[in-house]
């Protein structure tokens, strides 16, 4: 018996069965006209009831069979942010050769979104936009997919989960941010942290290669042109030295009002990042002891959103924060 | 709004079907079904929806609706089914007007649902087979378009444009609906039920009735309902006449009726008699034999005019009423086979009593009518002869007539109406022969009948009828009364010609014009008058075939076994060729995809990782087929691939990756350019 539920199990993983109105109608009409013609010996009624249970086995065949061969996959974005709709791609194909899906009605399981895929061709991939939100920050498992089947004649919903692989990060919500609190760093700390010997953005000059020139100077145009190597050379950027930094210090990390108040916190930093970070300003962030030197551009960002969306917050002293910071406006739970 | 307009049309069109056999039945008469029919139409055609009838109109038509099926429809004088389906009719006039919103969808959808079966429980024609067809297909598209509404309404994103329930699926449902069906309707248990419709008072519509009310039918319907199955084994000399089936023999008219009066029963077969003799001091020489299959439960054996010898049908009791009708236990089970010996159109009658010349109290101008017609006819058969051909010339033959209850109906058809059915042609005539101190009777049963094809005569419902007997001589003086020296019973039939049902033609020998009668006789047989007999018989069948065959079953067995086996294996290694190949995520098309260009490999053609089929097929210098199945290939891949289309059938891909194969390997073996020079040949 086992085998025969792991089997039916592998092929209808999670498989509910919901009766609908029709079905409950059907089921008080069935013995009615059983009765009545059994009462009346009236073939044309027994010819009706035998069409009507006829129909209502091919009905639960094919609605088994639309359902055995839909399969589904679904497809992220590149970066979602917590509360904000995301639209999400998901691949439904048929896998029968010679019957179309039908009212294919596909759901997020534990979150909202649904989309209803009318027909979906014998053999065939329909793609569908399915709008969803994702509550909470954080990396998490890819939803499954609710796929539910109620063609020809909807007597049930007969509904399968497939579990979809992989994980996805979801950025802390944006929300509207005030000015930012900029903190810097000490110089030293700067220093000891490598942060200012880094290589520069704005080109000086160019010139010739020299032996222990970084390849990624070259400037190919020129080195084209003049049938010589010629590099940039490079003066570095002066930072601001401007830093959004997060204590991640709370009092009771385990009551969830106050995770939810560190949730906000976190959001307000991301905010803010991306405000600057959108109006091309060099942002870098400090979260405990680790620290993200000021940067720019699409893959800061993105780290940036990355680390934030991963922030844990810690008890009091889990922090090192206190020491590595200059005096400045600092992100913080207040406590209470 | 759109979304409940368009319910009110699919509601308005699922009426419309279901009144498709009112008419046909007779269930629901036109005064009701009109109104039904009208806002059926309106509700189609209507370009926004409509709203509902206010509430308290409903209420004000909730008692008419009643009254309008109690006391205009008769109530429940014509059975349950008909009084049912009126009073479904007229709620479903009032329901319609707003049924398109969701709160009153599915109950104005459920009412519709009734009417149907009331409109299927009283169909007969074959036609019924391809009407049910119609409303499975109807149901499943409609059912299709109506979660598509649902879904638009809950606000759900639904992809793509087309929300109709596809062709393949509907096809697909119903033929295996069809084939689930027919078994289950020759399994589902044809068991009589103790509580019978009957107890109510529930007569047919149509067909033979034992007690003749002219005020209760105001419409004779045509059933096709098989009755009796006739059979003369010495049909040489077959005459029309013979089909002539007297069920009972009525004298006493009372209140527009014609009632048996007081019986008198008389047991004429207990359970084991074989034969019996209705007449005294009558030898069977001469006489002819008729083998009869009741078809339809009923408590009256009906037999040939002038029968002399019943055998009755083995185990039921038969009792014979005064006026020579045989009745048998209304509870006896359907067919019930016997035989007569008949002496064709000799009327056996017991002599005429005073009951056979009473009158109504108020005849009106009923004996002016009958001197007038009879004036200058001396003997009691011409009179009865001019009353037979006065009452055929001057009355015409309708189905539909309705007597008005406060009025004698005979008088009624004679002054007024001047047109009704065979009962009033033949009650009218029994009263003016009466008039003219002739004797009459009125006998009811059926008449006429269709070859079955098989030697037999198959007797429906639309084949009941009317006569009359009088009891005429020629040399009988009008006004002799009822002497029993002189004058014998003799059949008169005053129904004008199109109103007699006759012998019909029966089924013909070939061409398409055989093909209908062909299947309304099986129909007939294997549809209408399927009963508890026929399950036994294809149950005994199915036993003797099993017993017959058994030797040669347990030798096929381990053949059988052997090809189950072999059948089940291949059919798990193609199930896990196909598992690993939806393992591998490509689809057919992708399978064939590569299996060219592992063929375009084969043939010598490095493929570099960048190059895409489109490139290969650019490159390629295939010509003429080999090409275009390239080509078609490479489009078919793409548009599988890139824009979620339907892949083509495994059947063209198989033939294009070998034609190309084959054009590739040629190539290879070709001296010379390359199939696919366009490429980097492999060093």
């Amino acid at each position: 018996m086992s085998a025969i539920a792991a089997s039916f199990n592998a092929r209808f993983p999670g498989f509910t069965l919901l009766p609908t109105r029709m079905f409950w109608a059907f089921l008080a009409a069935v013995p009615v006209l059983g009765i009545a013609a059994l009462n009346t010996g009236n073939n044309a009624l027994y010819l009706f009831l035998a069409l009507v249970l006829g129909a209502f086995v091919a009905s639960g065949y094919f609605s088994r069979h639309t359902l055995r061969h839909v399969r589904v996959r679904l497809s992220l974005p590149g970066e979602m942010f917590a509360g904000a709709p995301v639209a999400l791609r998901l691949a439904i194909s048929n896998e029968s050769r010679w019957l179309p899906a039908a009212g294919v009605v596909c759901r997020l399981v534990g979150l909202p979104g649904a989309l209803v895929a009318p027909v979906v061709p014998p053999s065939g991939t329909a793609t569908a936009t399915l709008t969803t939100v994702f509550p909470r920050r954080g990396r998490v498992s890819l939803p499954a997919v609710k796929v539910e089947v109620r063609l020809p004649l909807a007597f049930f919903v007969k509904a399968v989960r497939w579990p979809q692989d992989g994980e996805a990060l979801v950025f802390p919500r944006r929300v509207r941010a005030g000015a930012a609190r900029w903190s810097a760093l000490r110089r030293n700390e700067e220093t000891v942290l490598g942060l200012r010997d880094r290589r520069g953005a704005e080109v000086q000059h160019l010139r010739e290669f020299r032996a222990g020139d970084d390849r990624r100077d070259i400037h190919w145009k020129q080195t084209a042109r003049q049938q010589r190597i010629i590099v940039m050379e490079r003066r570095e950027r002066l930072h601001g030295s401007r830093y959004l930094v997060l204590d991640r210090e709370v009092a009771r990390p385990d009551d969830p009002l106050v995770r939810q108040r560190f949730d906000d916190l976190v959001s307000e930093v991301a905010s803010a990042a991306l405000d600057r970070l959108h109006r091309g300003e060099a942002v870098g962030l400090v979260l405990g002891s680790a620290v993200t030197p000021p940067g720019a551009g699409t893959a800061h960002a993105r780290r940036v959103l990355e680390l934030l969306a991963l922030v844990d917050a810690v008890a009091p002293g889990g922090d090192p924060l206190s020491s590595v910071l200059v005096a400045g406006s600092v992100y913080r739970l207040v406590a209470g | 709004m759109a979304t409940v307009r368009e319910r009110q049309r699919w509601l308005a069109a699922l009426a419309l079907l279901v009144a498709a056999p009112l008419p046909l039945t007779g269930i629901v008469s036109w005064p009701f079904l009109l109104p039904f029919l009208a806002v059926a139409i309106v509700c189609l055609g209507a370009p926004r929806a409509l709203a509902p009838v206010a509430l308290w109109l409903e209420n004000v038509l909730a008692p008419v609706i009643v009254v309008a099926v109690v006391v205009a429809a008769g109530g429940i004088r014509y059975g349950m089914l008909r009084p049912f389906a009126q009073l479904v009719v007229l709620l479903a006039t009032v329901r319609l007007p707003g049924c398109g919103l969701r709160a009153r969808f599915a109950k104005t959808a459920a009412i519709l649902c009734l009417i149907g079966v009331a409109g299927i429980a009283s169909s007969t024609h074959p036609a019924l087979a391809v009407y049910l067809l119609v409303l499975l297909v109807f149901a499943l598209i409609a059912v299709g378009r109506a979660n598509y509404l649902t879904w638009r309404e809950e606000g759900m994103r639904v992809e793509g444009r087309s929300a109709w329930a596809p062709a393949r699926l509907v096809v697909g449902t119903t033929l295996l609906a069809l084939l689930v069906a027919a078994p289950l309707f020759a399994l589902l248990p044809r068991l009589r039920s103790p509580f019978s419709a009957v107890a109510f008072g529930a007569r047919g519509v149509s067909g033979f009735r034992d007690a003749v009310a002219l005020h209760a039918l105001g419409e004779i319907k045509s059933s096709r309902q098989v009755a009796l199955r006739v059979a003369f084994p010495d049909s040489s000399r077959f005459s029309p006449e013979w089909l002539r089936l007297v069920g009972t023999t009525l004298r006493y008219y009372r209140a527009g009726g014609w009632v048996q009066g007081r019986l008198q029963d008389e047991l004429l077969s207990g359970r084991g008699r074989r034969r019996v003799a209705l007449v005294e001091s009558q030898s069977a020489s001469g006489l002819e034999r008729g083998e009869i299959v009741l078809e339809k439960a009923a408590d009256t054996l009906f037999v040939p005019v002038g029968t002399r010898v019943l055998e009755p049908p083995p185990g039921v009791p038969v009792r014979r009423e005064p006026t020579g009708g045989l009745r048998i236990p209304r509870s006896t089970e359907a067919p019930v086979a016997y035989a007569v010996l008949f002496g064709p159109g000799i009327p056996e009658q017991p002599p005429p009593t005073a009951a056979d010349l009473e009158l109504p109290r108020e005849v009106g101008a009923l004996p002016a009518l009958a001197q007038s017609v009879a004036a200058g006819k001396t003997n009691t058969l011409a009179a009865a002869l001019a009353l037979e051909e006065h009452l055929r010339r001057s009355y015409r033959y309708v189905l539909r007539s309705y007597a008005p209850v406060r009025e004698d109906p005979v008088q009624w058809f004679l002054f007024r109406a001047r047109e009704g059915h065979c009962e009033f042609f033949a009650s009218s005539m029994v009263l003016l022969l009466r008039a003219l101190a002739i004797p009459a009777r009125l006998q009811a049963g059926y008449i006429g009948g269709e070859p079955d094809g098989h030697g037999a005569f198959l007797v429906r419902d639309d084949n009941a009828h009317a006569w009359v007997l009088a009891w005429v001589a020629g040399r009988q003086t009008v006004g002799a009364g009822q002497d029993r020296t002189q004058g014998a019973w003799r059949v008169f039939d005053p129904t004008p010609p199109e109103g007699v049902p006759r012998v019909g033609g029966g089924p013909q020998s070939g061409g398409l014009a055989a093909l209908w009668p062909r299947f309304e006789a099986a129909w007939d047989r294997w549809i209408l008058t399927f009963g508890l007999s026929d399950q036994a018989e294809l149950v005994r069948r199915a036993l003797e075939v099993v017993v017959a065959k058994s030797v040669v079953l347990l030798r096929a067995l381990p053949a059988f076994v052997a090809v189950t086996l072999c059948f089940w294996l291949l059919r798990s290694s193609w199930r896990a060729r196909r598992t690993r190949q939806r393992r591998d995520g490509l689809p057919p098309v992708g399978r064939a995809m590569a299996a060219v260009m592992d063929a375009a490999a084969g043939a010598g053609v490095v493929m570099a990782a960048g190059v895409t089929p489109r490139a290969l097929l650019l490159a390629a210098s295939l010509q003429g087929q080999p090409r275009r199945a390239l080509a078609w290939l490479v489009d078919a891949h793409e548009r599988a691939r890139y824009a979620a289309a339907a892949a083509p059938e495994r059947s063209k891909l198989r033939r294009a990756v070998r034609t190309i194969e084959r054009a590739l390997a040629a190539a290879r073996s070709r001296p010379g350019p390359s199939a696919t020079d366009g490429l980097t040949r492999r060093a």
